[in-house]
């Protein structure tokens, strides 16, 4: 499979060196050399110097030949451009686009039916936010992410160091032990290491475990793991780019109130401009002065979203101490995610980590509907179709020779939702969440492919 | 039904030049977008969508590229010879030679089913095989053809 991207940027590097452990063919196009030096230097992908917009550097890259064209520079309009030259000069390629600007948001759909015809939008921006309004409304989470439009959600909790209550009781025993339903526990992180346990395996304090659960459910188990709905009522934004104005006309919209801290004071006077009821404060949001004047010891969440991370992480820890009750730290270097459990920072959200998110899904083989990378990208969560011919259908669960490190986790027939045990069979065009250590990714794959015979 | 009911000359290619996956199904599509009058760009695209759920390379250098198209009206063929062979994706991971590309309305029935597991079949006899991969023209590849149809 051919892919071209164009822009080398942070997203873009990101992907081609995933892709390059994959054995696809990568070409990646940008107009800094230093970005190109950086992709030469650390993987192994065709690349270009040159400018993603240009007819020309297009075709050198073989966009004939590509089957996707990711535009993912930080220029929008040079991401429309590479997609409308390609749209002319290979149609059948599928493209991909970076667009950021919230200008375009209402012309999303022009773009896909008419030229430049992309048949994927992706904005990070929006995605965080949704993130970070999935990470407000369940207690303890670290990470949460939707599939079947919502009804079922993979949730990232972590052990509380001092509970002792669920910890090393093996997980066959957990439901009884607890009284209640537990649902399937399909991962855990402990040291940095991802493991699917068996039932023999148990939790220790301080591991990070990923359980999929139905909505309605969702609240009676994280009680039992001692996380209970905290209602949000104040909220404090440290940073008001286009997240932090996404974010604010968000949780305005929930009545939420928010203040918001931004460093320059031409963007403060629009933010002001911009928003109704929300609190525009111009300061830096990691000074201990303004955050004691703001009260923030009665700040229920605080979200930091400057472009520099060193000060989100630093503003989240300070805040945190000050008495907030719970912070969210924008992160992008993927180097630094090892860190922040280690020092204190729990959750975290990356708007190029959901980019990657969102590009995953159009790279994996099969009709998939949506992936995501679990904590490290150690694993991987894919809901699919299962199709007919495919492996995955008409047979009992437990006689289908599935790949180790690969676990289906739910089942959605119509709208009804099941957790699967051995015997469960999979029916043509019922729809199934996987879950998938990294090495045994091309393995998903390939029971999720359809035979020959496929029409 | 025999292949020659639908195959027509024009649609046979016996001296592909693309390389890769998308670059042959395009050039294999163009006769037969014209024949059946849709359009190629329509038909590339159901095609690599049809390959993305399970490529259609089954192996000893064989590709059978096929997808439903709803403007149909009835069932085309093209076919298509490589020697230089190309990479299909295919399972037994070598380069595809031969290739039948095979496009059904949307509401068929089951005959391009059985067209379908016709062509894989008689492609397993290697003789028949080593035959087309030789041809120097399409009306060689007719007369081939043409001997397995009159066994059918």
């Amino acid at each position: 499979m051919k892919i071209v991207i164009v822009g080398a940027g942070e997203v873009g590097f990101h992907i081609a060196s995933r892709l390059a452990l994959e054995n696809k063919d990568v070409v990646i196009i940008d107009s800094n050399p230093d970005a190109i030096r950086r992709v030469s230097d650390n993987i192994d992908v065709q690349v270009i110097n040159g400018s993603g917009s240009s007819p020309l550097v297009l075709e050198e890259a073989g966009i004939k030949n590509a089957e996707i064209l990711l535009a993912v520079t930080n220029k929008d309009e040079t991401n429309l451009v590479a997609c409308l030259l390609t749209d002319i000069i290979s149609p059948a390629t599928k493209k991909l686009a970076r667009i950021r600007d919230a200008d375009y948001d209402k012309y999303h759909s022009n773009f896909r039916s008419s030229a430049p015809h992309i048949d994927t939008i992706i904005n990070p921006e929006v995605e965080v936010v949704r993130t970070i309004d999935r990470l407000m409304s369940v207690p303890g989470a670290v990470d949460v992410s939707e599939f079947a439009g919502g009804h079922l959600k993979l949730i990232g909790i972590q052990l509380d160091k001092e509970d002792t209550k669920m910890a090393g009781i093996p997980f066959a025993k957990l439901s009884q032990a607890s009284g209640k339903q537990i649902p399937l526990i399909a991962a855990v992180i402990r040291d940095e290491e991802l493991i699917i346990p068996t039932g023999n395996d148990s939790l220790l304090p301080g591991d990070t475990f990923y359980f999929i659960s139905k909505e309605e459910n969702l609240m009676d188990t994280l009680k039992t793991f001692n996380k209970y709905a905290e209602p949000v009522r104040r909220a404090l934004i440290v940073g008001g780019g286009r997240i932090g104005f996404r974010l604010a006309s968000l949780l305005e919209k929930k009545s939420i109130h928010t203040k918001i801290i931004e460093k320059d004071p031409d963007q403060c006077t629009q933010l002001a401009e911009q928003l109704n009821k929300t609190v525009v404060l111009c300061g830096d949001g990691s000074d201990q002065g303004i955050l004691t004047e703001e009260n923030i010891q009665d700040t229920d969440v605080a979200i930091t979203l400057t472009s520099d991370e060193e000060t989100n992480i630093l503003a989240s820890l300070l805040i945190k101490r000050m008495g907030a009750k719970k912070t969210i730290t924008k992160i992008s270097k993927f180097g630094y995610f090892p860190l922040m459990s280690a020092i204190g920072i729990e959750q975290v959200v990356d708007p190029r980590l959901s980019a990657v998110n969102t590009i995953l899904q159009y790279i994996r083989r099969g009709k998939v509907l949506s992936a995501k990378s679990i904590k490290g990208e150690g694993a991987e969560v894919v809901e699919a179709v299962a199709l007919e011919t495919s492996d995955i259908v008409g047979k009992p669960l437990k006689d289908i020779s599935l790949p180790k490190g690969v676990l289906v986790i739910s089942i959605i027939r119509e709208n009804e939702i099941t957790i699967p045990s051995g015997e469960s069979v999979i029916h043509p065009n019922d729809r199934i969440i996987i879950f998938a250590k990294r090495d045994a990714i091309p393995k998903m794959e390939k029971i999720l492919e359809v035979k020959l015979e496929f029409f | 039904m025999k292949i020659l009911d639908v195959l027509q000359k024009e649609a046979v290619l016996v001296n592909l030049k693309s390389r890769d996956k998308k670059s042959v199904i395009e050039e294999l599509a163009m006769p037969v977008a014209r024949i059946a009058n849709i359009n190629h760009d329509d038909l590339v695209r159901v095609l690599m969508e049809r390959e993305r759920l399970g490529s259609t390379g089954i192996g000893g250098g064989i590709a059978i590229p096929h997808g439903k198209i709803k403007e149909l009206e009835s069932l085309a063929m093209g076919f298509g010879l490589s020697r230089k062979g190309v990479d299909f994706e295919s399972m037994d991971g070598r380069p595809a030679h031969i290739f039948f590309l095979m496009i059904t309305p949307e509401n068929s029935t089951g005959l391009h089913l059985n067209l379908l597991a016709r062509i894989a079949r008689i492609l397993k006899n290697e003789p028949f095989k080593d035959r087309l991969s030789n041809a120097v023209d399409s009306d060689e590849i007719f007369n081939i053809i043409r001997e397995e149809d009159e066994t059918f």
